[in-house]
């Protein structure tokens, strides 16, 4: 890791939750910024890059694990966690096996959450 | 005890003033309802102490008119006849004696006709004209058995019924009596009054004939609306009434001679009360029955309700975890922020806002999924379609979403106000919601549309419309989706729009579906507006 602030995109279509994980992060030391859909990542990908990716799993046309995908074939490799509001273990399976670095549920503890972000940039680093 | 021996002291001197002229025949004893009422009403092991004070209140009521042999004959004679009366009662229409059913008023009546029929040969008035002792003028054998046996059958058809259902009417309930309710009862006291008057309070001339039958039409009244309790009462009065005009030498019956003449009131008392309590116990039968299926109705309604919520439920486990997810980042944000030193009052500020909106919001989505839940019965207000629209939405959001639907909602401003029951009606639109997006779940996903409109229909109805583009209705046979246990879905009870149906026919509107021409089918909801109220909407219960 470098001196300076880890930067975390969270991507998540509900506005009260993006804000509300921008401010735990930024408390927690972290450099936030939020996106409200996986395309609004896609087309900022050029001037910023972030070192975590906090993907909700559901959102619409472009879910967490759709977005893992098109990353993947994009050949950018940023490491995710996936938040999801729903008990669906397939999805968890295959957001796993799609390479997220962890997967948790709503609503996320913080401890839980930093642990994970924590865990996906020292692993990719 | 005492009371009743009081009652019966009392009916005893007032039958005591009804008596065939030159005779020892009474034209009605009430007292003997109120033995008769007595009985019934007290466990049998208790029967004898009813006997005791009855025949006590017995001997001093007629201790200055009888010899002491004929009323301790005529104590006898009558505690047999009631008593076996009550034990013939007890078993055959059974108990309680609420004159509620067709075969409790039919039961009840033949034995009211044949017990009077078969103890007229035990009184003194028959022993006496057997052996032809202190006839009265003009009596025969026959007479005599005809006069005891109508008037102890005018006791049981008239008296013992009103005695009995007022003895069991539960006084506290005449307290929850609508004011509607009690104008109508006036209204029915005094045109029972009224036409009484004419039909026994004019000469006789006038009365005879048409007159007399004007005593029907506020009988059937009664009987229709006020069950057997306000029947019998009122039959009741009409033979009272026709009892006072008579002792006036008014009505039609002073055109006949004495004897004739209590015998024509007595026949006519009869074939009065049979038919009128008849009819009073099929019009309660019948209420009872469509109070049943009502009941019925609205269970079968919450059924779905709770169908309904379990479909929904991993929907709305989602709804509720979004608001929770950004109270808990915010307050657990909030700490480490107050944590530090120079804390950012504005930004733990905005936090707290933030979680006091979310709470709320979680709060609704609880409130709705509660309303849903709840068994209550019909309860109908004033309402906004667009309100219910809108909470149905807010309910199947987390399904609208997960099926990749996109709603489209049209709301006409200045919508008039319907008349309806907010849970049922709300069932109903999340149903069709809820169908309409399972419905599309093969259509591609940039075609799953799912429209709202709510607008005026005529100058009588507001119509909720959800189009859908998913697979349609059978061709055809489009209304086959509204019978029971129809579904064209692997899960659900296939109950969810026949009940929607029958909510929307309760409420004087219309259901109905069509496939549209592309793709798809369109649900109609018509209510009617509520013309009476224009005003704002009662706050939805959820909502407080």
């Amino acid at each position: 890791m470098t001196d300076r602030r880890p930067l975390i995109a969270i991507v998540d279509d509900e506005e009260s939750v993006r804000v509300a994980l921008r401010r735990l992060c930024n408390a927690y030391g972290l450099e936030a910024r939020t996106f409200v859909s996986a395309q609004q990542l896609f087309a900022s990908l050029d001037e910023y890059r972030p070192d975590c990716l906090v993907l909700d799993a559901e959102m619409p046309e472009c879910g967490g694990l759709e977005a893992q995908a098109i990353l993947q074939e994009r050949g950018t490799s940023i490491p995710a966690v996936v938040i999801t509001g729903r008990d669906d273990d397939t999805m968890r399976t295959r957001s796993l096996a799609a390479g997220a670095c962890a997967y948790l549920y709503k609503p996320v503890d913080a401890e839980a959450l930093l642990d994970a972000i924590r865990r996906a940039i020292g692993a990719s680093s | 005890m005492v009371l009743l021996a009081v009652s019966y002291y009392l009916a005893a001197r007032l039958g005591l003033g009804f008596r065939f002229q030159d005779s020892q025949i009474g034209v009605v004893w009430p007292a003997n309802a109120v033995l008769l009422a007595a009985l019934l009403l007290t466990p049998t092991r208790r029967w004898w102490v009813v006997l005791v004070a009855t025949a006590l209140a017995h001997a001093v009521a007629v201790a200055s008119v009888t010899p002491a042999w004929r009323a301790a004959w005529q104590i006898a004679g009558n505690a047999l006849f009631i008593t076996s009366t009550a034990l013939v009662l007890r078993r055959v229409p059974g108990l309680p004696l609420t004159f509620e059913t067709r075969r409790q008023v039919f039961a009840y009546s033949a034995i009211a006709f044949v017990l009077p029929a078969l103890y007229a040969f035990t009184t003194p008035a028959f022993v006496r004209a057997l052996f032809h002792l202190e006839l009265a003028p003009g009596s025969t054998l026959a007479t005599t058995l005809l006069r005891v046996t109508l008037s102890n059958a005018t006791v049981l058809l008239l008296v013992a019924p009103v005695v009995l259902l007022w003895a069991q009417f539960p006084v506290h309930r005449l307290k929850e009596l609508s004011a509607r309710r009690l104008w109508e009862a006036g209204a029915v006291v005094l045109s029972v009054l009224a036409v009484g008057m004419v039909a026994f309070g004019t000469g006789p001339e006038i009365a005879v004939g048409v007159p007399l039958l004007w005593v029907f039409p506020p009988l059937l009244w009664v009987a229709v609306r006020f069950g057997p309790v306000g029947a019998s009462t009122a039959l009741l009065g009409v033979a009272a009434l026709s009892v006072w005009g008579t002792a006036r030498q008014l009505g039609p019956f002073v055109l006949m001679t004495h004897a004739d003449r209590v015998l024509s009131l007595q026949l006519f008392w009869i074939v009065m009360c049979t038919p009128v309590m008849l009819l009073a116990a099929v019009i309660w039968e019948r209420e009872r029955v469509e109070d049943a299926l009502q009941a019925h109705r609205t269970q079968l309604a919450h059924l779905t309700r709770v169908a309904t919520a379990g479909e929904l439920s991993s929907s709305l486990a989602h709804e509720l975890r979004q608001p929770l997810t950004a109270i808990l980042a915010n307050a657990e944000a909030a700490q480490v922020l107050l944590t530090r030193d120079g804390v950012d009052l504005r930004e733990v500020r905005a936090i707290l806002e933030d979680i006091a909106e979310q709470d709320k919001f979680a709060a609704n989505v609880i409130g709705r999924l509660r309303s849903l839940l709840e068994k209550e019965e019909p309860h109908f207000e004033m309402l906004a379609m667009e309100t219910t629209v809108g909470d149905a939405l807010a309910l199947s959001r987390g399904t609208v979403e997960r099926s990749g639907v996109q709603v489209e909602t049209q709301i006409a401003p200045g919508l008039p106000r319907v008349r309806g029951d907010p849970v049922q009606l709300l069932q109903v639109v999340l149903n069709l919601v809820v169908n309409g997006c399972e419905s599309m779940s093969a259509t591609p996903a940039p075609d799953r549309r799912l429209r709202l409109r709510v607008a005026r229909q005529d100058s009588e109805y507001v119509e909720v419309l959800i189009a859908d583009s998913g697979t349609g209705l059978p061709q055809g046979r489009e209304d086959r989706v509204f019978e029971p246990f129809f579904t064209t879905k692997k899960t659900g009870l296939g109950l969810g729009l026949a009940i929607g149906r029958s909510i929307v026919s309760a409420h004087g509107g219309r259901l109905w579906g069509e496939n549209n021409l592309l793709r798809g089918a369109t649900f109609h909801l018509l209510l009617p507006m509520d013309h009476a109220n224009d005003g704002p909407t009662a706050a939805d219960r959820h909502r407080r």
